[in-house]
């Protein structure tokens, strides 16, 4: 009889033991649920993220395979111009470059066209952004000429990627 | 600890129906919803099968029933003084007795408590035992036989709405004739006499009455209930007295050994067991005794799941966050294009400035893929030409598209302004003054993507 009540007094202690722990976890796992939830919320927001960088950065790698297939550098825009409206008067006012992505250098002509017609305007835009690889026209300022028919003046930003030489 | 009147843990019980003339045995056995009845003979009782139970009663002759009113609103304070209220109540001591509190309700006015006790002086439960014993028998469980058939017969008949107030129901036997008596669902009290007197039976309704009710219900059961006299029968005079339809309970003579079965095998109200104390049944004793440790088995056990639940959350939570970190790992590295410079925990910020300075290295490639402004500068040529209007001056750019142009008439720049909505432009059209000797009418059309529209 003492030999039971031995047990169930220790079966009773070991399962208090086990209702403290028990409770004292469950304690905590609801504290910490809060907390838990916003990092996964967070987590999933920043996960959002990555993926919209993955496929940014995607783009970027088609993009740099693209251009890999195109020759090292487009042709000038003044042979360009030479080709798609004979005897246009073209003025390269300024050239600089600055590194791209890497083995990449980008190059960007400042042009002045003058007395140009407006179907004159179109070829030539229409052969440096065609080229490859092709010129983005950054910017282009048009002023009227007083000759009916023509534009006097155009102002051009240009813009392409070549191939960095080693 | 209250002892237990019913046994859940079986599906069979026999009820025993014994008096000095003679017994009623009936076997009941619990299925999914209901419970199904045999009349077995004594030989069958010789072996019970496991875990079966034996149900016997205490005649109302060797038992009592009290209702005890405490001046106290709650119950479980009420229970303490109930002892002392019934110890007023008997003949004999309370100390002599073996009692159960069956039922507590709050009185009418709600400021004390009505108990129900069941008991029986020792003595008789010994006698009867005792006399359980020369049958070769030995009942798990005594009920008392006034609460008994009134349970039974809220059982079999429930009370309907608008129905008799007063229900009596009325055990014949050859040597005892006994009565329980109760309004609408409550046991109001139960009375045996040794044969049947409705001048007595009248006596005892009238203390509960004084005057009869509207309806009584009297429903007749025992071994020798039988409605086929007639004339002035005694309970014809009863129901004279006490008007009310007057039926015969279904199998009248197993009705009592119906009603022990029941109660063994089915919780519910008004159960009763007043073979308590010394006198518990060995087997009820030991399932009794095991009961603290089943407590504290299932209290461990219990815990012990709430220990894994919690446990199992916290590998749980940790795996996934180990998971999410292994896909930004993984992400990171796609993104950036190298597994190297990115600290742990800082996969996010990482990509992020690694995307920044791709984005701004990559500027130049992205302009080209842009709309091209040598299709745009083609298309408002176009549209000057077709609608015969000069342009002054045109300014493209990524971040600014404006025409300054002559119309010679209003209408004309307008149909300028609408074709290129058409061609998927937001165009703003303006008026502007004309230079002076110019009759031309001056604008200017602002150009926006269509995406820009607010």
């Amino acid at each position: 009889m003492k030999r039971n009540n031995h047990s169930l007094t220790a079966l009773w202690s070991a399962a208090i033991l086990a209702a403290i722990v028990g409770v004292v976890f469950s304690f905590q796992s609801l504290r910490d649920l809060g907390r838990t939830t916003e990092i996964w919320h967070k987590r999933t927001n920043d996960l959002q993220a990555m993926m919209t960088m993955r496929t940014t950065a995607a783009t970027h790698r088609n993009l740099l395979e693209l251009y890999a297939q195109y020759p090292a550098a487009p042709a000038p825009p003044g042979e360009l111009a030479r080709l798609a409206v004979p005897g246009l008067i073209l003025t390269t006012r300024s050239t600089e470059t600055h590194p791209s992505a890497p083995g990449w250098t980008a190059r960007k002509v400042n042009l002045g066209l003058t007395d140009i017609s407006g179907n004159d305007l179109g070829r030539f835009l229409e052969a440096v952004s065609t080229a490859s690889p092709p010129w983005a026209i950054l910017d282009c300022t048009v002023s009227a000429s007083p000759t009916p028919g023509h534009l006097a003046k155009v102002e051009l930003v240009l813009e392409t990627v070549e191939r960095s030489i080693q | 600890m209250k002892t237990p009147a019913t046994a859940p843990w079986t599906k069979i019980a026999f009820g025993l129906d014994f008096n000095e003339t003679g017994h009623v045995i009936i076997k009941a056995t619990r299925t999914r919803r209901t419970l199904d009845f045999e009349s077995v003979d004594l030989a069958s009782l010789a072996t019970l099968p496991a875990h079966a139970v034996l149900a016997g009663s205490l005649l109302q002759k060797e038992s009592f029933t009290r209702w005890l009113a405490a001046p106290i609103a709650s119950a479980k304070k009420a229970e303490k003084v109930f002892p002392s209220l019934l110890d007023v109540q008997l003949p004999f001591s309370v100390e002599d007795c073996e009692y159960t509190l069956l039922q507590t309700r709050p009185t009418p006015d709600r400021t004390g408590t009505r108990g129900l006790v069941a008991g029986a002086r020792t003595v008789d439960i010994e006698k009867r035992l005792t006399a359980f014993s020369a049958l070769g028998m030995n009942p798990h469980l005594l009920d008392q036989e006034g609460i008994a058939l009134w349970s039974q017969s809220l059982e079999e008949t429930p009370p309907l709405p608008g129905g008799p107030e007063l229900r009596i129901i009325m055990y014949l036997s050859s040597e005892r004739v006994t009565l329980s008596i109760g309004r609408n669902d409550e046991f109001l009290g139960a009375h045996t006499m040794r044969q049947l007197d409705p001048d007595q039976i009248h006596r005892i309704l009238k203390s509960y009455f004084p005057a009869p009710p509207r309806m009584t219900q009297w429903l007749l059961t025992g071994p020798i209930a039988s409605l086929s006299e007639t004339g002035n029968s005694p309970l014809n005079s009863l129901t004279q007295r006490w008007p009310g339809p007057m039926k015969l309970t279904r199998e009248p003579e197993t009705f009592l050994a119906r009603a022990l079965a029941t109660r063994a095998l089915t919780p519910g109200t008004l159960r009763c067991n007043l073979r308590t104390g010394p006198f518990l049944h060995p087997e009820l004793a030991q399932r009794q005794a095991k009961r603290p440790v089943q407590w504290a088995v299932a209290t461990l056990i219990a815990s012990l799941l709430l220990c894994v639940i919690n446990v199992t959350w916290h590998i749980f939570v940790s795996y996934r966050a180990a998971e999410i970190q292994k896909n930004f790992r993984s992400l990171a590295i796609e993104i950036t294009g190298s597994p190297l410079g990115i600290p742990p925990g800082q996969e996010v910020l990482t990509s992020r400035r690694a995307m920044e300075a791709q984005t701004k290295e990559m500027e130049p490639f992205l302009a080209a893929a842009g709309t091209p402004l040598a299709q745009t500068l083609k298309a408002i040529l176009l549209v000057a030409q077709e609608e015969g209007i000069s342009i002054e001056a045109l300014t493209l750019s990524r971040e600014n598209r404006v025409v300054h142009g002559l119309a010679p008439k209003w209408t004309q720049a307008e149909a300028a302004a609408r074709r290129l909505n058409g061609q998927g432009w937001m165009a703003t059209l303006e008026r502007k003054e004309s230079p002076p000797n110019e009759e031309r009418v001056a604008f200017v059309i602002g150009l926006g993507h269509s995406h820009e529209k607010k």
